[in-house]
């Protein structure tokens, strides 16, 4: 690892002696995570060290202040070298006026039954990595969460964000993946060098969520007005000959949606978790050609189950992954297999999707060793079969050979 | 030398003796499973609610063993249900898990920090082990003394009485427990779990038993042995605590993501 990297990781082990000492005043758990991965797409080696610090201080029994400081170090192609901050910081209350409890401060709201991708999870953006070896956290959003319990089968949920949260894509990328796609259309090779300006969203991102406990299974309405958490292009021009200026811009969405997870009647011994959404785009074109306009629909079914032996299967439907919009938006089925073997330390696991429509398939295989209770060690090997432009094509850029080493503290 | 009269004291305490011994095993034999288990209830403590903190050693085939504390509440419904909250506290692999479990395990939600949402767990997936543990979802919240199930005397010994239960509810996955009896003291010393293949699959033993100055019995010390997977899960009571004051909302959903209960 180059040099410039050793002050991220001086600073990195500080705040770990830091919070292993005794009489802080926050509870705390952390995580520190090496991964090293090999991609074959750009046949180089790249290490991220991840220190992540779950803490919490009891103001008094139904207030609190809780959150996640997030302290990393890496050397990945776009990347900032060191980041450090916290993810989420914000005050709860349980039960502060009757039957409401509060969340403020820069928060993670999760909305959906689903476990992976789900249409009605749009208050915060994930990391913009495509990736099949783990689900990386949220960002947490500057917002005020409110829950109200009517009765205690019944509740809703109202979140209010004053300013869009957008997927952090790093200029570089944008700039990268612009030139390439349209620097030849404007004027040729002389153009070499990209703009980017942002248009903000201008309104507040809002939702409510009404959920009810039946007796066999949970069931949510939920609505969503807010915006596309990656940046769409607005206008495309050149100047100087040499400067391609793009200006970018979040597509406002309203998303209707219903949720459930439980068990239901002739599907014995799974737990069905699923999610449907109704998404009514604004209308967003550019050189013609139209990104969004009709209203469309996106959903996630899935079921899990673990067998006599010990096999964790969580298998289901997808009907459009979060970078299809519009009529994009095609049929993947997919599966999360684990064995938990007797008597070893070792666990293999698989994951993987396939598209329904140019069954194209992104795979993940991997093996987990528990060195000891509180450190793992992971090796995995992510390929796809199917061609770059195919529906699947983008996880192509993260194929390769994944090891990462957690330790919990 | 024993004179003549207390030679007749002794023949008359022997004979009282013989006559009460007699007499109680008389009375004990008159006892029917139900009104066992009556004896059983009476004994066992009465709570609105309990809060108990514990730890769970996991031992595997090898004898290998990993150490779990939990925090756990319990709250006895009015149709005598158990609803139950329970929280792993260490190790860090498990920290902040959540369990709750409402009404005997009519509904369950599994609260996971990294998800940062409940999740429900289908009612059919009780069987499932929890976390590693010995104890399914359905062991955890099952009230193996169910007025409803049906109850023998299978047999007596001089220590125990040996009752057999069978449930009536369908979606149970054991077919019956054999409850062992304390004959004494009128608590359960062993449960034996059969599966719906009528086989022995676990045993669940207590140890450890504290009685308070009424004689009502707090289990102390337990394990459970799985029989097929030869795995055992003890949990050692470290403290327990009676009636305290807990909200009727603290045994529901929204307490699952509370980071101190």
């Amino acid at each position: 690892m180059n040099s410039k990297y050793y002050p991220g990781i001086l600073f990195l082990l500080s705040i770990m002696i830091l919070c292993t000492l005794p009489g802080l005043a926050f509870d705390t758990s952390q995580t520190l995570e090496y991964e090293g991965s090999y991609l074959l797409s750009q046949q180089r080696m790249n290490h991220t060290l991840t220190l992540n610090i779950d803490y919490f201080q009891e103001i008094s029994d139904d207030i609190f202040l809780e959150g996640n400081l997030l302290v990393r170090t890496n050397n990945k192609e776009y990347a900032r070298p060191f980041m450090l901050g916290p993810n989420e910081i914000y005050l709860s209350g349980y039960n502060v006026i009757d039957n409401l409890d509060l969340k403020a401060g820069k928060i993670i709201t999760r909305w959906g039954a689903a476990d992976l991708f789900s249409p009605l999870d749009n208050f915060n953006p994930m990391p913009p990595e495509a990736s099949l070896t783990k689900q990386p956290d949220k960002l947490g959003a500057l917002g005020i969460s409110a829950t109200y319990y009517l009765d205690y089968s019944t509740y809703l949920q109202g979140v209010l964000l004053p300013k869009l949260k957008v997927t952090p894509y790093p200029d570089e990328y944008l700039k990268d993946s612009y030139l390439a796609n349209y620097g030849a259309t404007l004027q040729g090779p002389g153009v070499d060098n990209v703009v980017l300006t942002y248009q903000e969203a201008e309104n507040m991102v809002w939702g409510l969520r009404l959920t009810h406990s039946f007796p066999s299974f949970d069931a949510a309405i939920s609505y969503y007005r807010g915006y596309y958490m990656d940046p769409f292009p607005v206008s495309l021009s050149a100047s100087s000959g040499v400067n391609m200026e793009i200006t970018l811009g979040y597509p406002a969405k309203q998303v209707l949606g219903l949720e459930f997870q439980g068990e239901f009647p002739g599907i014995e011994g799974a737990t069905l978790r699923g999610d449907l959404a109704y998404i009514i785009p604004q209308s967003w074109e550019f050189q013609g050609d139209t990104m969004l306009e009709e209203p469309y629909l996106q959903a996630v079914i899935g079921a899990d189950y673990t067998t006599d032996s010990n096999l964790y299967l969580n298998g289901g439907f997808i009907y459009g992954l979060p970078f299809e919009r519009g009529n994009k938006s095609s049929p993947y089925i997919y599966l999360n297999a684990k064995q938990e073997i007797d008597d070893s330390d070792f666990t293999p696991s698989y994951a993987g999707i396939l598209s329904l429509s140019d069954m194209s398939m992104v795979n993940n295989i991997g093996l987990d060793y528990q060195l000891t209770e509180s450190v793992t060690a992971t090796m995995s090997y992510s390929f796809l079969l199917g061609e770059e432009q195919s529906k699947l094509g983008q996880f192509k850029r993260s194929q390769g050979l994944y090891f990462t080493l957690e330790w919990l503290f | 030398m024993i004179n003549k009269s207390k030679c007749l004291f002794l023949i008359l305490i022997t004979l009282v003796l013989l006559l009460g011994l007699n007499f109680s095993i008389c009375a004990a034999q008159q006892l029917t499973a139900d009104e066992i288990i009556d004896k059983v209830r009476e004994n066992q403590m009465d709570y609105e609610n309990s809060k108990t903190q514990a730890e769970m050693i996991l031992i595997d085939e090898d004898g290998k063993q990993e150490t779990r504390e939990i925090i756990m509440f319990e709250k006895e419904e009015e149709d005598d249900k158990i609803t139950m909250l329970m929280r792993f506290l260490s190790p860090k692999s498990v920290e902040g898990v959540t369990l709750l479990s409402i009404e005997n395990g009519d509904k369950i939600y599994l609260y996971m920090p990294a998800y940062q949402k409940p999740r429900r767990i289908a009612g059919s997936s009780k069987q499932e082990n929890f976390m590693g543990t010995d104890f399914s979802y359905e062991d955890l919240s099952m009230d193996y003394q169910n007025e409803e199930y049906h109850k023998e005397l299978l047999k007596e010994t001089e220590e125990q009485f040996v009752l057999e239960v069978i449930p009536d509810d369908e979606d149970t996955s054991y077919s019956k427990f054999v409850l062992y009896v304390n004959k004494k003291q009128f608590y359960v010393e062993k449960v034996e779990f059969y599966d719906l293949d009528e086989q022995l699959g676990k045993t669940l033993v207590i140890k450890e038993v504290k009685f308070d100055d009424e004689g009502k019995f707090t289990p102390m010390e337990m394990e459970m042995n799985d029989i097929i997977d030869k795995h055992q899960t003890q949990m050692n009571i470290k403290e327990i605590e009676y009636n305290l004051d807990l909200s009727d909302s603290f045994f529901t959903i929204r307490t699952l993501q509370k980071p101190r209960l």
